[in-house]
Formats: structure tokens, C-alpha cells, sequence
């Protein structure tokens, strides 16, 4: 449940100027796999240069940020290989102390197809190894048994491009909502379902104006899900930008349940590019589906040196607004270090309490170390 | 106040002060930068509805847009090595629009525009569009990200009130 992160979205480079998530991405809302701009600002921008690499032009490093790199793929297809791999331990030091876990998060492969040069029509597809199966759950696998019982598809859609602002996506792909970043577990994404699998069939409208971006999908849900678990719904994220890196937004979400109460969700958010490629997030929101369940989410994203940034965050969740509701805080502090384009290591420690009235609550540390090699 | 103001442009780089020129620029697909410099020579003159400007001078070798890469591309097509100034030759406005010939890359074009005097008519906030295209800067385009034809620009002048009989804000 604590592990952090494969949606692989960086919401915090708005400090680096970035408001908008497909600049980088082929996904309109972000994740999944770099373009070759968000492949070049990665290896100038975002990583380190290695010394081995010192001598190199900003444009050479971009110009070698590709699959191959310095060598040139045809203009119809894009791959790309994600490997992610978690290490943690609960309580460090005591007596307690274990070692929780090797987690085999992400080995993904992306097929990108294009139908021309500029590539503003194409099918987005992630295959997914999963070294446990049941780790995809909501999602399914492409078979129960036998070698297949070990991939599924993350996402496959076919996006493209109506006018110079407006997009059309389709398929099966990630829900609008709020701010979406790399910690796939935090309570801005858990409370609703809106993490790493949970991933619905549905069309989604894109929008990008001079100072606004809106997202907007209707869904029929996960169909490979079984009819009474598919929650089909709709959902939509709305951001306005008043000044430079600085963008306010609202979300909704709406989802269909069978033999329970329907889901509904609502949040504001806030992205601010601060000096120096700094940014702060914020997102406040609620579910409401028996009951309320208000979650907070804020992350400061500060950089240290080129490539090395000090992530420090706190969270809030509260499993219903009466006296039995329990209440969840989560704050930590991570690091997170980008050697070179292709590398990036985390740590991160964690401090995550529970409490509920008349019960004696829970309070745990997590120290955690992560790697994510991408090609 | 001033503390406050000091503040604000340290911690947010949008705040930005008299004497400086900011550029919007806009990305396709989808996205958006703001060039800006404070390397910005030249004041306003104000007389009462009316504004005047000359021979002001934006170095723009001092073009920055945040990041270095784009620091980079924005040098190259504008050629600043051979052309590091642009210059607003003169400029004139009447209630909140006017008019303004400007030299870029070695051509000069008239843009039309919007202004406004700050509350103390201290500070003059003028916005025109150009056309890159115009100024012979085509196809602006890295990694599949390219830049659109049209561009905002934003500057604010310092400003010097003229008396009621002078001529000079007419620009004659």
C-alpha cells in the first residue's frame, strides 16, 4: 500500500515553464511514454550530465535522447522500455524492523504508431510484464493462466488531433482528475479510483487554450472487467492559468456502481512554478459515496542541483467525516536523483499514522529506495 | 509593501517591474513559455489621454525563458549574434490602443496594440502581437514541438508626464 510510483508524470516541472502534460507525453493528461521533446528535456534539462557526456552540446545530448539514441527511428513508430523496482523497509531500527519488501513494479513496454510525420494522429499503447499478476488488480491480464497470465495492457488509445487546440482520445486509458504525478498511492489518487490501474474505456475531449486546459472523458469503465465491475462514469479536470506557473484547477468525477452507492468526487488544485525551477502542488478534494472522504495532498518539488530534487510532502485523508472515521496522515520526505537521461533513483522516508476515537492508533516509518531505468 | 513586492519577484518569477519586456509564446500541439528581459532601454511620455515612445532599445541577447535549451533555440532564430537588438522606433497611443513601428532581425514592421497607464501613471503596460513569419522566423520547430506564428509581447516603460502644452508626446 505505501510503495510509491509508475504513473510516471511530473506535474512539478511547471517550474520548469511546463503547464501542460502532452508538451511531454503522448497521453494528453500525462504518464506513460515521453515524446521525443519530453526524451531531448529530459536528458538537457531534467538529468544530470554525466561526465562522460561533458563535452557534448545541449542539442547533441537532445539529438541522442532517442530509443536508439542518435539514431533515427521512422516517423511511425516510437517505443520505449520502463523498468521501475522497489526496495522498502517498516520501521527502521526497531524492534519491529523488517524488511517489507522487493517490489517488481514496472516493466513496461510502450508501441507508439503514427500515421504522419508531425504525429498528431496515432495508437498509444503500454504492454505491461507483471512479475506478480495480481498486482494489476482492478485491471485484468490478458489470460488467468499460462504464459499470458503475466501481461496486460496499461493503456491503448487512439489519440488525434481535431484543431491547432483541441484533441480527441479514445480507448482505454487514464481518468481525468486533479493533479496527476508519480506517486500512484497517494491519497489524492487512492481515495478515488484513480490509481495506477485503474484505467477505463471511454472517449476524452482535450482543450488547450491560450490560458485554460480542460480534459473531459465519458467512460463505459474497465470492460474487461466482469459487467458489475465496470463503473462506468465520467470525470473532467479544469485548470486556469492567471499568470506565468502558476494554474488553479477544479475536478469531477461521477462513476456508476452496481450493488453499492454511486461514486462522486471533487477537488481543487493548485500547480506554482516557483524561482529556479521550484514548484509547489496542492490538491484538496472529497469522495462522497456512503459517506465523505476528504483527502489533502501538497508536495514542494525543490531543486537542489541539475537533476537532484528535495521532495518533502504532507497528506490527509479521512475515511468518513463522524467521530468513527479514521483518519489517515501521511508526510514525508524524499529524494530524487536523475544521474543521467535514462537512470533515476528515490529515496524517500515516510511517516504514516492512523487514528479513530476510542482506538488506539498506528503509527509507522518507511524507509524506501526505488530505481527506473527507461530507454 | 515594497518588502512584499520584493518578496513576490524572488519567489514568483511572473512578477516582473517597469523597464522590461516579456514575451508570450505559444506551443503546438500544446503549451506555452514567456521569454522575458529587463536589459530594456527607453521611457513613455504621458499627456493626458494620450502616449508617445521612441528609440526603445530590448537587448536580446538577454532573452531568458527559464531553461537553457530554449535559451539556446530562442538565440538561434533570432539571430542575436547579428541582429542582438530590437528596437521600437516610435510609438503612439490614444486611449488605450495604438500604434508602434518596430525593427526585428533587421525589418521593420507597424504593430498595433493595447495599453494602459498604472493608477500612479508611472509605468506604461503596452501589449501587440507580431508575426514570426514576418520577420522571416519560419518554421520553429524542436523535437516535434513547435512554435506558433504568432507571438504576444508585453513591455513596460517607465513614464515621463509631459506638460499640457508640450508637443512632444505627439511625436512631431
Amino acid at each position: 500500500m505505501l510503495s510509491c510510483g509508475a504513473a510516471w508524470a511530473y506535474p512539478k516541472f511547471i517550474g520548469l515553464g511546463y503547464t501542460s502534460c502532452i508538451t511531454c507525453h503522448y497521453s494528453p493528461t500525462g504518464g506513460g511514454a515521453l515524446n521525443d521533446y519530453g526524451r531531448a528535456l529530459y536528458a538537457v534539462e531534467i538529468a544530470q550530465k554525466p561526465f562522460w557526456e561533458k563535452k557534448k552540446s545541449t542539442d547533441e545530448l537532445g539529438q541522442e535522447s532517442g530509443f536508439l539514441g542518435s539514431k533515427p527511428l521512422p516517423y511511425w513508430i516510437r517505443p520505449g522500455i520502463k523498468y521501475r523496482r522497489l526496495v522498502q523497509q517498516i520501521n527502521p531500527g526497531s524492534g519491529t524492523a523488517k524488511r517489507d519488501g522487493d517490489y517488481w513494479m514496472q516493466m513496461d513496454l510502450n508501441l507508439n504508431f503514427f500515421t504522419s510525420e508531425e504525429q498528431t494522429k496515432g495508437l498509444i499503447t503500454t504492454l505491461e510484464y507483471l512479475h506478480n499478476p495480481k498486482a494489476i488488480t482492478p485491471n485484468r491480464t490478458l489470460s488467468h493462466e499460462g504464459d499470458l497470465q503475466h501481461f496486460a495492457l496499461r493503456e491503448y488509445f487512439w489519440r488525434q488531433q481535431i484543431d491547432d487546440s483541441r484533441w480527441i482520445s479514445v480507448g482505454f486509458m487514464d481518468k481525468p482528475f486533479g493533479i496527476k504525478h508519480a506517486d500512484h498511492t497517494a491519497f489524492n489518487r487512492t481515495v478515488l479510483p484513480l490509481a495506477q490501474n485503474d484505467q477505463v474505456h471511454g472517449a476524452m475531449y482535450s482543450h488547450y487554450g491560450k490560458k485554460t486546459e480542460l480534459h473531459a472523458m465519458a467512460y463505459l469503465g474497465n470492460l474487461q472487467r466482469p459487467g458489475d465491475q465496470q463503473q462506468p462514469g465520467a470525470s473532467a479536470v479544469f485548470e486556469f492559468e492567471p499568470v506565468e506557473k502558476i494554474r488553479y484547477g477544479v475536478s469531477g468525477l461521477y462513476e456508476k456502481v452496481e450493488n453499492s452507492d454511486d461514486i462522486y468526487g471533487l477537488s481543487a488544485h493548485t500547480k506554482v512554478g516557483l524561482l529556479d525551477h521550484n514548484a509547489w502542488m496542492f490538491e484538496a478534494g472529497t469522495k462522497r459515496q456512503k459517506e465523505w472522504t476528504p483527502f489533502l495532498f501538497s508536495q514542494m518539488s525543490l531543486l537542489l542541483t541539475q537533476g537532484l530534487y528535495l521532495e518533502p510532502s504532507v497528506q490527509y485523508s479521512q475515511s468518513d467525516l463522524t467521530a468513527q472515521g479514521v483518519r489517515q496522515m501521511r508526510s514525508g520526505m524524499g529524494l530524487l536523483y536523475f544521474p543521467f537521461q535514462r537512470l533515476e533513483l528515490r529515496s524517500q522516508l515516510l511517516y504514516y499514522s492512523t487514528s479513530q476515537q476510542n482506538s488506539i492508533g498506528s503509527d509507522t516509518w518507511i524507509v524506501q529506495a526505488q530505481i527506473h531505468l527507461s530507454l | 509593501m515594497k518588502n512584499i513586492f520584493i518578496f513576490l519577484s524572488l519567489v514568483f518569477p511572473a512578477f516582473v517591474f517597469a523597464q522590461s519586456v516579456e514575451v508570450d509564446i505559444s506551443l503546438s500541439p500544446a503549451g506555452s513559455f514567456v521569454a522575458k528581459t529587463t536589459s530594456v532601454t527607453g521611457f513613455a511620455l504621458a499627456k493626458g489621454n494620450q502616449v508617445a515612445a521612441k528609440d526603445v532599445h530590448v537587448n536580446l541577447k538577454d532573452l531568458k525563458t527559464g531553461i537553457s535549451l530554449r535559451d539556446s533555440h530562442t538565440q538561434k532564430h533570432l539571430e542575436t549574434e547579428k541582429y542582438p537588438e530590437a528596437v521600437l522606433i516610435k510609438g503612439l497611443g490614444k486611449d488605450g490602443k495604438g500604434k508602434a513601428k518596430i525593427k526585428l532581425r533587421g525589418k521593420e514592421k507597424v504593430v498595433e496594440g493595447t495599453y494602459a497607464l498604472s493608477a500612479d501613471r508611472k509605468t506604461l503596460n503596452a501589449d501587440f502581437p507580431i508575426v514570426l513569419s514576418e520577420f522571416d522566423i519560419n518554421g520553429v520547430k524542436y523535437m516535434g514541438v513547435g512554435v506558433k506564428d504568432q507571438v504576444m509581447i508585453h513591455i513596460h516603460l517607465p513614464v515621463k508626464e509631459m506638460a499640457e502644452k508640450s508637443a512632444a508626446v505627439t511625436g512631431k
